[in-house]
């Protein structure tokens, strides 16, 4: 196997995996939202913030895809030649987003979700409920910076 | 008041009879009345009591029955006591008091089973307040039986005391003196005309002495 | 089957809004305050009991309205509920009330007129159809065996309490056998708390009757988390024994409290209400969990208690109960 493979294959890890992770997030909390807005239609603006939140993981992942593309050359220009130690050191780097990007999006979407539930009670306590989501969001963030790193620090 | 009777001995005597026998019917209806009256205060004691007995263990069972039906839904309440459990078989006689018959009542009470309880329903429907007003009413239901019977008893005994003391007040304030008047009447008319007879006899005399 | 928890999303959302509406003290005050059961239904017409009161003509219709309300909310939460039959489950008691009376009907030779509930698992038709026949070949297994049991025993003794306790264990061992199926060890352990602080209330009670060790077997719901033999031990004891027994089981305070107020007052008012409470605390603690049956359930059962809380005001008002009397019976509202 060459190194772009490998590469390439650490370009669709970093975007399917987070993918998968935030479309399930923002279709659980879609699926409270529904639930509280059946019942309370004023609610519809509040729940949609919440709902966004696990979708970032999508584009985390997305982002490092594309910057691993651009390192590789598939954008804008000639594709460098990677020796296959080099495919495998990216295919690495793209890990920390593509794994921590899919749970996370997971345990994001469940923790907006149950703040769907909170400002069905507390329609004012909706900064609280987005702190709690946001929360999960730092290790997504983290991962994010590990992989961008990582790809940046490798030299091609 | 008019008197219209033939003022003759035979008239006389019959009345003289007729009073005697008023006045001892007067003096018996009087002990009767009497008699009457003693077995009603009797009677209305033992009444009483019954009755405020029987109402104080009847309101605290309602209040409590109240209660448990504010405790569970009306069709569970229907349905916990749909079947009865216990049948009562009435049997109604007389009693003589004073020529009075009042009811008496013989009741029987039968369990549907042998060994089944009073409760006709399960617990876990109920409320436990259930219970209590239940066997209150169940104990309450022969002191009501008895306080039927004696109710009844007074409210004829009463009846019967207006009756009586009417016959003795018609004896003592119409009849009695209405005959003695009438004695009366036919004594002094019986005299008057054994008078007249003496002086017309008297007078014969001396029309017969002065003609001869 | 388990289902997994997160079909529940929606559900739990709309259980979330709709727990809101619950009445609150303030509500159940104001009722209770009014000055006549008129001024009372009023407050409950501008509820969501308000949708029912077209069926209902006067104050004393309100049990119509109430169980319309339970009826319209089951059968909300039967279509939104990924696993429906776990939601019917707190309504299979109505399908048990409705075999007793038939069976009572039956054995009375009573027709029309009959006390029934709405259904809750179980079609009237198949349960009617099913007593008239006496075939219990379309009914659950459990109902069968009760149903063959009541047929045979009312023949030798005829006493209707046979129909109830016969009933009254099957209800229980088939919302156990429901919520086991369903995998939802959470029901499990809801039914068997209810079914020991039952069976707490029933020990007084037969204790009280007078009746036997072996009546009281039979009155005693199995699979709770107390043992059936702790309570026919003490069957010929003081209940000071009952409240020790009970120290160091999940009902330690209530059972200390209740059967004080038992044995002091000879009524069970307290206990019942500290029993309907405790479930209410319970299912309070475990309705956080943003999926699961846990929301759902906890929010019937606070309906079926702010039933309970309107019917005891509303009879009270109507017979012109003292307030503190009601007020003593209010069961704590699930919110």
């Amino acid at each position: 196997m060459t190194g772009s493979v490998l590469a390439l294959l650490g370009v669709a890890l970093a975007v399917v995996l987070p993918g998968i992770g935030s479309a399930f997030g923002v279709g659980l909390v879609g699926q409270s939202a529904a639930g509280v807005v059946t019942e309370d239609p004023d609610k519809f603006g509040q729940t949609l913030l919440l709902q966004a939140l696990p979708g970032t993981q999508g584009i985390y992942g997305l982002l490092t895809g594309f910057i691993i593309m651009l390192q590789i050359g598939v954008i804008g220009g000639e594709m460098v030649p990677l020796t296959p130690e080099q495919g495998q050191a990216i295919l690495m780097a793209a890990l920390p987003i593509a794994i921590v990007g899919l749970l996370s999006a997971i345990y994001q979407g469940q923790a907006a979700a149950a703040g769907v539930g909170l400002i069905a009670k507390r329609p004012e306590e909706l900064g609280k409920a987005i702190i709690y989501a946001v929360m999960v969001e730092t290790y997504a963030v983290l991962a994010l910076l590990a992989s961008i790193m990582l790809i940046f620090g490798l030299q091609m | 008041m008019e008197i219209r009777v033939n003022p003759t001995r035979m008239e006389l005597n019959r009345l003289k009879t007729r009073l005697t026998m008023a006045r001892r019917g007067h003096k018996l209806l009087k002990d009767k009345r009497d008699e009457l009256i003693r077995q009603f205060v009797i009677l209305v004691r033992e009444n009483k009591e019954l009755r405020e007995q029987t109402e104080k263990a009847l309101s605290g069972a309602f209040a409590r029955f109240l209660l448990a039906r504010a405790a569970m839904p009306i069709e569970s309440l229907e349905n916990a006591l749909m079947y009865p459990t216990r049948r009562l078989s009435l049997k109604v006689t007389r009693e003589n008091i004073m020529s009075v018959y009042a009811p008496k009542f013989e009741w029987e009470e039968t369990a549907v089973t042998e060994e089944g309880g009073i409760y006709p329903y399960g617990f876990v429907d109920t409320s436990a307040e259930l219970d209590s007003s239940i066997e209150t009413i169940s104990r309450v239901m022969s002191q009501l039986m008895e306080l039927a019977e004696v109710e009844k008893a007074t409210q004829l005994l009463a009846v019967e005391i207006e009756k009586t003391r009417r016959r003795v007040n018609a004896l003592e304030y119409v009849l009695i003196p209405q005959m003695e008047e009438t004695i009366r009447y036919i004594t002094m008319k019986l005299e008057e005309n054994e008078r007249g007879a003496l002086v017309r006899l008297m007078k014969i005399k001396d029309v017969v002495r002065a003609s001869r | 089957m388990a289902v997994s928890k997160n079909k529940y999303a929606y559900a739990v959302g709309r259980v979330r809004v709709l727990e809101t509406r619950l009445f609150d003290y303030g509500r159940l005050d104001r009722m209770l305050e009014a000055a006549t059961a008129e001024e009372s239904l009023k407050v409950l017409a501008e509820s969501s009991y308000g949708n029912h009161f077209a069926e209902a003509t006067g104050v004393h219709d309100f049990e119509i309205i109430l169980s319309k309300e339970m009826a319209y909310v089951i059968a909300e939460f039967e279509k939104m509920s990924p696993q429906p039959e776990m939601v019917a489950l707190m309504a299979l008691n109505q399908d048990f009330h409705n075999l007793k009376v038939l069976f009572k009907c039956k054995y009375l030779g009573r027709q029309g007129e009959e006390p029934l509930l709405p259904p809750g698992m179980i079609p009237l038709k198949r349960l009617r159809s099913g007593v008239e026949e006496e075939n219990f070949r379309d009914l659950p297994p459990v109902i069968r065996r009760a149903a063959e049991n009541i047929l045979m025993e009312f023949a030798l003794s005829p006493d209707p309490q046979l129909i109830e306790l016969h009933l009254d264990r099957a209800l229980f061992e088939m919302k156990l056998a429901v919520a086991r199926e369903g995998g939802s060890v959470f029901l499990v352990e809801l039914f068997q708390r209810e079914i020991d602080l039952l069976n707490i209330n029933t020990f007084l009670r037969v204790k009280k009757m007078g009746r036997s060790k072996e009546f009281l077997q039979l009155a005693l719901l199995p699979g709770g988390l107390l043992e059936e033999a702790l309570f026919l031990n003490l069957l010929g004891e003081g209940l000071e024994g009952l409240i020790d027994r009970l120290a160091n089981s999940p009902y330690g305070e209530i059972a200390a409290e209740g059967i004080r107020g038992w044995m002091e007052e000879g009524s069970a008012i307290r206990l019942e209400k500290l029993a309907d409470d405790y479930i209410t605390g319970y299912l309070r603690q475990r309705k956080s969990p943003p999926f699961g049956l846990e929301p759902l359930i906890g929010y019937l059962w606070g309906k079926q208690i702010e039933i309970k809380n309107i019917r005891l005001i509303l009879v009270g008002k109507i017979n012109g109960l003292p307030v503190e009397a009601i007020r003593e019976r209010l069961r704590h509202v699930y919110l």
